[in-house]
């Protein structure tokens, strides 16, 4: 008899923390409206905001938080008023798919993606019954969208390495090329294969390849030993600002001088390097923001995201930031409005979302972007080149 | 690859004063091993915790290097303490790997913590001496922050020696490695000993984070977990518990390391280095030092 | 009066046997995954809930399966993340060329045999790894595991056939929670009772044996060598099979995910359940995967409080001191103590009686 108790106990407890636990997430109204009569239109953001990569997520919420309050300081748009939701990924996949899984049950009708490039391929497949349009400002993998309803706001890998190729054969940079890069990190290995085949058709010659990996990004002498022993007149380092920091001041350390090459991953990098803002004097970089810039949506980007968070935005911020701005001018394009969207169903706000994308042109602070079918964006890269601690447009 | 004296010597240098910095760590993992019989997995981010100090003092506070590494120092070894009686004191008679788990605890508090406070974009150490670099002929240059390590290396090893061998203290902390119960007969107050071992652990990982500051200059959050886990590792490769094991397994991991991505491949570094440490412990299984375990029937 | 016919029929001891304690751990888990599946097919399951039940299936089975190697063979593992890693690329490269060559099969062919597959190889790997430890002990061994765990991580990441740095590209066999579930359902309810009735059996008690006290084990003439490579394969075997699961309900495995921060967390699951308990195992992992996902709106501060948690976790559960005071105002204590007192009151009035 008293075992007969125990197992029924056993059941019940379960069963009511499974109820307790499905209530609190179940939630079915589809749009929600606020005090004032507004809809309330959610954007999920989903990126690491914990963990080794959580500078590039919380850039990202950071951004798009701005543009958010942005636009709902001046009314909201078309009788929205827009909400961003956040989910932590901690920079792993599975957690980024609950986290997606947690905004669905939030009400989230706009996904922001993933910001690292495995999590965004990681919720583009989960998201595929969901239909909702999905537009990632940074997950730059070739194959991290996929899907009808997967958009990105920045170049894919092979986009930046068949950029540079091109540019280093077009301004005589150099003949004799290095390659540094980190091999664990699918952005900077994306890059580098696209590159090696392009620069070998091009006719520049690779002189060495030299890698590290996260567990070894702290000394890098012996690479930076093996490129001047390489007779390199050029090194191609498509990586992230903080280990080319690192790198280039154990450059300066060793009194290494040779031309850098890196691309969007370097933006920040006068930043980063504090101080020795000299050793990254001279470094050119493909991107298309910079902080520096003296002009359009850039500059009030800029000021504005400095008088908020007190720091010069990088990238991700300026992506994310943008990306808040395509979903507004996909809002309108789309002919959606508080009125309508509440009667017509999910599906087709979807519908009308997904189309609008690729007719929309939008400028923002990573320049004038125009969107294709497959999800890729087509925008025109700038080469940057730091003179006296400061980003200048090389022509 | 042509096989050059002067590449060589210019490795081995780096590999060096790598080394010095994973043996400065592994003397800390080491010491707390050998009195209080345990891992202690969050004094990587001690390591950490001492560099954002000294990038609070010197970089924010404007105070001048040596007081910002001084206060860094005494902020580490007091850390140190505290952990020690908050988290590990009441564990004491536990299982180990009890006492284990709460030392990743207290890991996942420090790295959240500094998260929280410091944010995870890298924050750069400023420099803190000017040290000219030195060159040997026209091919070997050798940066002065190298130079600047290994000589710190060298003396605080000779100090901590001296300071086990020939002090009352250090005669302590040998005596309660041995023999917590008969040290314990003996009129010595073990708990003040295995504080103070925590608190010289900790200021080596202070010295360790001004050195790793110094020579790669960008710090965050996750700073001390690789350097944290290579240096178990090299205390683990010299004998658990053995202080001149943890120098000589520091530097050899240091070394290894280095020439194995001078000359055989940078891709594969990490496979040879852990693959030299398996065959080290298969062919010798208590470490470079470390005392043979005598079986108990 | 039924309950009492039934007792009678069966015997009280029968009875008792059939709800042991571990009969109770094979119980919670059918039971958990019977009412996880009524809500996810119900449809009343929320998202989050959805998404999350293959990554809680896992850890699951990596919990129970180091379980076997730390709590029951005694040895400290950290890389127990890799075995899950060789299984998961191995499995899903069956899978993804099966699909390629047969689409044909369907998945609940397909899926099993990749499973065993993965399980292979990953218990191959167990072995080879397992050969080491024959000659080492404690900490020694654990940086053996550790470094392994490196090596396999570098090396798979540098293979090209493995997708290398970018990662393996699971998008054609990406399956949705609701069709892994049944699998990996299966999967944790089979290692389950296989792993209880091991221990129960002939080779557990020489397992443990081995543990407690090696060299009269060896007295005794248990095969040292044989049974711990057995639990070394067993465990890599099942984390194995998880990888596979794994591998097919996300879109892109790599290589860096399965470092040694998860063998960390598997190995906290394990310590926090109780060294040797598979009911113990299979709870912490629920309580450590739903622990973070519950504490989601408190945003920034979500994993500083998670880290607190657990080292008061530790504390609690480990400290000699709260033990001894835990066991003092227990439930069990404070009902006997206040039977004891009832008993003595009675006494004292009985006495006063017969006065």
């Amino acid at each position: 008899m008293k075992a007969t108790k125990k197992i029924l106990a056993i059941t019940l407890v379960l069963v009511m923390t499974a109820l307790c636990f499905a209530s609190c997430g179940k939630k079915n109204d589809v749009w929600k409206t606020t005090e004032d009569g507004k809809v309330i239109l959610e954007i999920g953001f989903t990126g690491p905001l914990t963990g080794e990569y959580a500078n590039y997520g919380i850039s990202v919420r950071d951004g798009a938080k701005l543009a958010v309050e942005e636009i709902n300081a001046k009314g909201g748009v078309n009788g929205f008023e827009l909400k961003l939701l956040e989910a932590d990924s901690g920079g792993s996949g599975e957690k980024a798919v609950q986290g997606y899984g947690k905004l669905i049950d939030d009400g989230m009708k706009v996904s922001l993606g993933g910001t690292l490039s495995g999590e965004n391929k990681d919720i583009v497949a989960a998201a595929k019954n969901d239909g909702l349009l999905i537009l990632t400002p940074s997950a730059s993998a070739l194959d991290s969208i996929g899907e009808p309803n997967a958009f990105r706001l920045c170049f894919n890998d092979p986009q930046q390495g068949e950029i540079a190729a091109n540019t280093i054969k077009n301004k005589n940079l150099a003949t004799k090329v290095a390659i540094l890069y980190d091999n664990g990190n699918d952005y900077c290995v994306g890059n580098v294969d696209t590159f090696k085949t392009k620069a070998a058709a091009l006719g520049i010659t690779i002189v060495t390849e030299q890698t590290y990996t996260e567990s070894t990004n702290t000394d890098f002498t012996t690479q930076l030993t093996a490129i001047k022993n390489s007779g390199a007149e050029l090194v191609f380092f498509p990586i992230y600002a903080a280990d080319a920091a690192k790198i280039l001041r154990q450059a300066a350390q060793m009194s290494l001088d040779i031309e850098w090459f890196g691309a969007d991953g370097l933006d920040g990098l006068i930043e980063k390097c504090g101080d020795n803002v000299a050793d990254a004097e001279g470094v050119l970089l493909l991107t298309p923001f910079y902080a520096d810039s003296q002009e359009g949506v850039a500059k009030t980007f800029v000021d504005a995201y400095k008088a908020k968070y007190g720091k010069t935005p990088d990238q991700f911020a300026a992506d994310a930031y943008d990306c808040i701005y395509t979903i507004v001018a996909a809002l309108t394009k789309g002919g959606l409005n508080a009125d309508n969207v509440v009667t017509m169903s999910i599906e087709d706000f979807n519908a009308k979302m997904i189309a609008a994308m690729t007719q929309i042109e939008v400028t923002g602070a990573t320049g004038t972007m125009k969107w294709t079918a497959d999800g890729e964006t087509v925008k025109e890269p700038m080469i940057l080149k730091i003179v006296n601690g400061k980003t200048v447009v090389v022509d | 690859m042509v096989f050059k004296v002067t590449n060589l010597i210019v490795t081995l240098i780096q590999g060096l004063s790598l080394g010095s910095i994973y043996a400065l760590i592994a003397l800390g993992y080491t010491m707390v091993y050998g009195i209080a019989k345990m891992l202690n997995f969050a004094h990587g981010d001690v390591i950490m915790v001492g560099a954002y100090m000294i990038y609070t003092t010197v970089a924010l506070g404007k105070c001048p290097s040596i007081l910002g590494i001084v206060i860094s120092i005494i902020f580490s070894a007091l850390l140190g303490i505290i952990i020690e009686f908050l988290a590990y004191k009441p564990l004491r008679r536990a299982p180990s790997l009890s006492v284990l788990i709460t030392a990743i605890g207290v890991s996942y508090f420090l790295q959240n913590l500094a998260l929280l406070i410091f944010k995870s974009d890298p924050k750069s150490i400023p420099t803190l001496f000017n040290l000219p670099p030195l060159h040997i002929g026209d091919k070997i240059t050798v940066s002065g922050e190298t130079l600047f390590t290994l000589g710190i290396t060298v003396v605080l090893m000779i100090a901590l020696t001296l300071f086990i061998n020939k002090t009352k203290l250090g005669k302590a902390m040998r005596a309660v490695s041995e023999d917590k119960d008969a040290a314990m007969l003996m009129g010595i107050n073990v708990n003040r000993t295995i504080s103070i071992t925590f608190a010289i652990g900790s200021a080596l990982a202070a010295f360790a984070s001004l050195c790793y500051g110094m020579s790669y200059t960008y710090i965050k959050p996750t700073t001390g977990s690789m350097p944290g886990i290579k240096a178990f590792t090299a205390a683990v490769f010299g004998g658990i518990g053995s202080v001149p094991g943890a120098m000589l397994g520091g530097i050899m991991l240091g070394v290894i390391e280095k020439l194995s991505m001078a000359y055989i491949s940078t891709q594969f570094t990490d496979a040879i280095v852990f693959g030299v440490l398996i065959l080290v412990l298969v062919i010798k299984p208590t470490g470079l030092l470390g005392k043979k375990i005598n079986e108990k029937v | 009066m039924g309950e009492k016919k039934n007792n009678n029929l069966l015997g009280e001891s029968k009875i008792k046997k059939l709800i042991s304690r571990d009969a109770v751990t094979i119980y919670i888990v059918i039971v958990f995954y019977a009412v996880y599946s009524a809500m996810i097919y119900s449809g009343s399951a929320s998202r989050q809930m959805l998404n999350m039940v293959i990554t809680l299936s896992c850890y699951i089975l990596l919990s129970v399966s180091l379980n076997l190697v730390v709590g029951f063979l005694g040895e400290l593992s950290l890389g127990h993340a890799a075995f899950m890693s060789v299984g998961a690329y191995s499995g899903s490269m069956l899978s993804v060329a099966i699909l390629e060559k047969f689409p044909q099969i369907p998945l609940y062919v397909r899926l099993p045999i990749a499973m065993l597959f993965g399980g292979i190889i990953a218990a191959v790997f167990g072995i080879i790894i397992g050969i080491p430890v024959l000659r080492l002990n404690g900490d020694y061994l654990a940086i053996v595991t550790l470094a392994f765990g490196e090596i396999i991580k570098n090396v798979i990441i540098n293979l090209d056939f493995t997708g290398g740095a970018i990662g393996y590209d699971t998008e054609p066999i990406y399956e949705t929670p609701k069709n892994l579930l049944p699998f990996a359902a299966v999967a944790v309810i089979v290692s389950v009772i296989l792993i209880i009735n091991l221990a129960k059996s002939k080779h557990g008690r020489a397992i443990t044996a081995v543990r407690d006290n090696r060299i009269a084990a060896d007295a005794t003439g248990i095969k040292i060598t044989y049974y711990k490579l057995m639990v070394f394969a067993l465990a890599a075997f099942i984390a194995g099979i998880a990888g596979v699961i794994w591998g097919h309900s996300l879109s892109i495995i790599k290589a860096a995910k399965f470092d040694f921060n998860m063998s960390i967390e598997i190995l906290v699951i394990v310590v926090l359940g109780g060294l040797g308990s598979v009911r113990g195992s299979v709870i912490a992992a629920i309580i450590m995967i739903i622990l973070p996902e519950m504490l989601r709106d408190l945003q920034d501060y979500r994993m500083l409080i998670y880290s607190i948690l657990l080292i008061l976790l530790m504390l609690f559960n480990a400290s000699p001191k709260l033990i001894a005071i835990r066991e003092r105002f227990s439930v069990k204590n404070l009902m006997a103590e206040a039977k004891k007192r009832v008993a003595e009151k009675k006494k004292v009035k009985e006495g006063s009686a017969n006065e």
